[in-house]
């Protein structure tokens, strides 16, 4: 596999604006590389700047210093103009889901392929397939204000696997969920990246810890993400 | 990356019509607001147009010169064979035809009186024969004025004249305080001998040399005259058609135009969006996408509302009925009842005047979609804020 | 004046084409002399941010601004002759316009091909993220400042200083040109006729140049058919004036440019001119383009795109004005048997 592939952040350093006008850092050099055809876990406790990785990963934040390559382009670098459409190939399952809720499930899956240039039956396919997927089929008339937690989670998962992304980015995506989906979630996500996907998963279950589909583990603390399980070589 | 071309039109507008729907409210108002506004610009420019198109097209058919003797007491009546004598000998001046009519009280105020079908314009006349000594051809305001379909008219005599028909309705614009009589009536009622005349008309071989011709012929009188040309009058109408309705809104129209921008800003910004634009554009939608989908919202409410205010505006101003109290609204004046006006170049207008609203409003949207965008995005890429 | 609804549908394009552009200068005035690339501090983000604002907005602006500059020029041709007593074409409204008309359309020319030229450095500037040409593409977006405020400024005295009740003799003036031809402005028969030959060979010339540099794929040097282009374009408007408008009117000595848009003569104006305007954005695309593509060799291929492009535009632009020059001229001559 070329080395060039997949996600990669080198010397990732980030904090959120302090109170007094001082930046706390959350993130310092972070340096990681997540391969496409594998699931990675990102665990840490709360507070310890998984979403906020995530969401630079995703190209949502900017890093105060170093970089992130998306197939070997520093995306992070981009201005908005390019990095916005580039977004197109990223699936992101937000922690707080931000879902549309006045709109039905079926129109919350519409959402990300309006502007991509498709044809309408090529769309409606996607999204059938997607709520088949996360057993949401019955439900795609619904106002998702009508929804449960787990199935608006389920149905935010969805979301960010209709457009066919190259890298999805999962926020604590079986936070609300019963033990037999959290597993079927696993294995979603285990059948996405064997599709060539990159795969990053943050969060704090234990369920997922120790899930056999996840492939790589890494753990988030004091700023700094280490390798934990079978050991990784960074790029 | 971005040159791979943006996103089809139809998701995209289909999915502008969903937001519409989404947003009823804020949609019928900004609909009710276009649709107001646009009628309210295009009715009084269509009526000033319309009414001037109508004054050129009767003014066509006056004369280009008309000699009019003055003396110490004003106007005064002309000696008609003097007169056609003298006029005929200044070059360019053709036909030089005596008129005989004048002003006189009728019943319910100041009428017309004419004597000469020449001077009446030809939709008055559709095969009406002349009046005989003590009959009248009338005007619909004299009409109705008159009782048991008889007619007194008063100036330097009093005459009683019996109505044997009406003019046509579609001539009304002109004809409504007319009164068509045989000569020897309106001799004797404007106080004039056999051989007077009230005024000359004058034609010309071009319009453009009615000033030379004026000149010529003011010297070719023996008497003091006063010539007005064709031009000056239909400008005097301009002037009119142009009222002071019209006048008003042309001068606030920029005011018009600036609360337009900020009613279109109010409604379609970012208010309450932004999260929701945050979302888009975390899923792939660019700063274009959304511009393009809220232009399409706009055009989607906007292009009704246009149509429905010109709609309206057409209606108020070429329907007889609405025509009336369009112009008492706008002229003040209820001179021109059922007015009949003429439509041509009422497309051009109507183009024109879509584009003096519409390119604002597609400003306004496009500009406070920008700005919304650009806080949306700080929000995304600054603070985070999902829910 | 003022009350014509025409003149306030070429006001609203020209108000809404300025403040498009003004609320794109805004953004592009801190990107002009501060741009960081690669910098992530909140201060660079935000003149990003503006940067494509501003691009969206300059794009919108130029739109709205070409409007309003053609819409200007309908009013000039065929709509507010029907105000001016005495005027039949143009060249009575100018001349009512009192010497504004004509420096308010140099300046709306100038202004439109500086926002074109802007055009293009964007165009190119879109195709790599480093964003190479921002700080170029804001100042040249900046550039068209100055031309724009005198383009507005001298469009407004023109409009105030018609008269309606002052006529203007319009042929006269087009003909005093002709009984007068020491004074300005005219051009004796030989002037006209050398115009003429100058206008065909350098069209041909540049079209050779542009079909050249088409099958080429871009390849060739683009500053030589610009440079030949802005030339050209300064024969050739004498040469329709003075030459080939004679075949349209079918009258010798009456040079006068403004009639040719009548419909009377089927608006050829429109079409020969716009020709000519065409070639000339197509030289200015053609010569940014090629020195873009000389600087910065990761935009070439976009460069070489754009240029290939810019190149058939000419190439059929040219044809076209050919076509409407010489093709009345040698209809004329195969039916009379004899040039004007
Ligand atoms: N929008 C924000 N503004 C300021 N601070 C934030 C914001 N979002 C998160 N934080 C801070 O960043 C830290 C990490 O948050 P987060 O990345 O959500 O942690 P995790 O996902 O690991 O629980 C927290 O201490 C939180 O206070
Ligand atoms: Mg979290």
């Amino acid at each position: 596999m070329a080395l060039n592939a997949g996600l990669a952040c080198h010397g990732l350093r980030f904090g959120w604006p302090g109170e007094q006008g001082d930046d706390r850092i959350l993130l310092q050099a972070v340096t990681a590389w997540f391969q496409p055809g594998r699931v990675s876990l990102v665990t840490g406790a709360t507070g310890a700047g998984k979403s906020t990785l995530l969401h630079l990963l995703g190209g949502l934040l900017r890093p105060v210093a170093g970089e992130v390559r998306a197939e070997d382009q520093p995306v992070s670098r981009w201005p908005a103009r390019h990095r916005d459409p580039w977004r197109r190939r990223v699936g992101m399952v937000f922690q707080h889901l931000a879902l549309v809720p006045d709109l039905s499930v079926a129109e919350n899956l519409l959402l990300p392929l309006v502007p991509r240039g498709m044809k309408w039956s090529a769309m409606q396919a996607a999204i059938t397939r997607q709520l088949e997927a996360v057993e949401l089929g019955q439900l795609a008339a619904k106002p998702v204000y009508t929804l449960s937690g787990g199935q608006r989670q389920r149905l935010a998962i969805a979301r960010a696997l209709v457009g066919a992304p190259r890298f999805v980015l999962a926020d604590e995506p079986t936070a609300f969920q019963d033990d037999r989906q959290a597993a079927r979630i696993c294995a979603q996500m285990g059948a996405v990246a064997r599709t060539g996907v990159v795969v990053v998963i943050g969060s704090h279950d234990p369920r997922l810890r120790n899930a056999s589909e996840v492939d790589d583990r890494w753990h988030l603390a004091a700023g700094r993400l280490t390798a934990v399980g079978p050991p990784q070589a960074a790029p | 990356m971005s040159g791979d071309g943006g996103p089809r039109w139809s998701p995209l507008a289909v999915w502008a019509a969903r937001e519409v729907q989404r947003e009823a409210g804020r949609s019928c108002l900004l609909f009710a607001f276009l649709f107001l506004l646009v009628a309210i610009i295009a009715t009084p420019m269509l009526f000033s147009h319309a009414l001037a198109v109508t004054w050129t097209r009767w003014m066509e058919q006056t004369p280009h010169l008309v000699v009019r003797r003055i003396d110490a007491g004003g106007w005064a009546p002309l000696p008609a064979e003097a007169a056609v004598h003298y006029a005929r000998k200044v070059p360019g001046a053709l036909d030089p035809t005596p008129r005989l009519w004048g002003v006189a009280t009728g019943p319910a105020g100041p009428v017309t009186v004419v004597t000469a079908p020449a001077d009446l314009p030809a939709e008055g006349l559709p095969g009406q024969r002349p009046p005989a000594p003590g009959e009248a051809v009338v005007g619909r305001a004299v009409a109705d004025a008159a009782v048991d379909n008889h007619l007194v008219l008063e100036q330097m005599d009093r005459v009683t004249l019996a109505i044997v028909a009406t003019f046509p309705d579609n001539s009304v614009m002109v004809t409504h305080d007319l009164v068509w009589v045989a000569p020897p009536d309106a001799r004797r009622l404007l106080g004039m001998l056999p051989d007077q005349a009230s005024d000359l008309a004058v034609r010309l071989f071009r319009s453009e040399s009615a000033s030379a011709v004026a000149a010529d012929l003011a010297a070719a009188f023996p008497w003091p005259v006063r010539i007005i040309d064709r031009d000056t009058m239909t400008e005097g109408l301009r002037r009119r058609a142009m009222g002071k309705g019209v006048a008003a809104l042309m001068l606030s129209l920029p005011a018009l135009l600036a609360f337009l921008w900020v009613m279109t800003g109010a409604v379609t910004g970012p208010a309450g969006r932004s999260a929701y634009w945050g979302v888009l554009s975390a899923m792939g939608w660019t700063t274009a996408d959304l511009v393009r989908l809220q232009v399409a919202k706009a055009l989607l409410v906007g292009m009704p509302a246009l149509a429905v205010g010109l709609a309206v505006a057409c209606g108020a101003v070429f329907h007889p009925m609405a025509a009336a109290w369009t112009a008492f609204l706008l002229m003040g004046t209820q001179q021109l009842p059922a007015l009949a006006l003429d439509g041509s170049g009422a497309v051009v207008m109507l183009l024109q005047i879509a584009a003096v609203v519409g390119l604002p409003f597609l400003a306004a949207v496009f500009l406070t979609t920008l700005r919304g965008v650009e806080g949306a995005a700080r929000s995304t890429m600054e603070a985070g804020q999902w829910h | 004046m003022i009350a014509h609804p025409f003149t306030w549908t070429f006001w609203a394009a020209v108000a809404t084409g300025l403040i498009l552009y003004g609320a794109g200068v805004r953004s592009a005035l801190a990107v002009a002399w501060h741009w960081s690339p690669g910098a992530a501090d909140g201060a660079q983000l935000r003149r990003e941010r503006n940067w494509e604002m501003a691009c969206l907005l300059g794009r919108w602006a130029l739109a709205g601004l070409t409007g309003a500059a053609l819409l200007w020029l309908v009013g000039v041709v065929a709509v507010w002759h029907g105000m001016v007593p005495g005027a039949m074409c143009g060249t009575g409204v100018l001349q009512a316009m009192g010497g504004h008309g004509v420096r308010a359309m140099a300046f709306w020319a100038m202004a439109l091909l500086a926002l074109h030229g802007w055009r293009v450095l964007d165009r190119l500037d879109s195709h790599h993220p480093d964003g190479l040409l921002t700080p170029t593409a804001a100042r040249v977006l900046l550039l068209a400042a100055p031309l724009l405020v005198p383009a507005v400024i001298h469009s407004w005295l023109a409009l105030m200083h018609i008269d309606p009740a002052a006529p203007v003799s319009c042929c006269a003036a087009v003909y005093d040109q002709v009984l007068r031809p020491t004074g300005t402005g005219a051009m004796g028969r030989g002037g006209a006729l050398a115009a003429g030959w100058l206008s065909l060979a350098g069209g041909g010339l540049l079209a050779v140049l542009a079909g050249l540099q088409w099958r080429c794929g871009g390849k060739c040097s683009g500053a030589l058919p610009a440079v030949v282009a802005a030339g050209w374009v300064v024969v050739a408007a004498p040469a329709v004036k003075h030459l080939w408008s004679a075949y349209y009117y079918q009258v010798l000595s009456h040079p006068c440019p403004w009639c040719l848009f009548l419909p009377d003569h089927y608006g050829a104006g429109f079409a020969v001119y716009g020709a000519m305007a065409v070639t000339l954005t197509a030289g200015v695309t053609l010569w940014t383009a090629d020195r873009v593509r000389r600087r910065h060799p990761l935009l070439s291929d976009a460069a070489t795109t754009l240029m290939v492009r810019a190149a058939r535009r000419m190439l059929l632009a040219l044809l076209l004005f050919i076509l409407l020059t010489a093709g009345p001229a040698l209809a004329w001559k195969l039916r009379t048997g004899l040039w004007l």
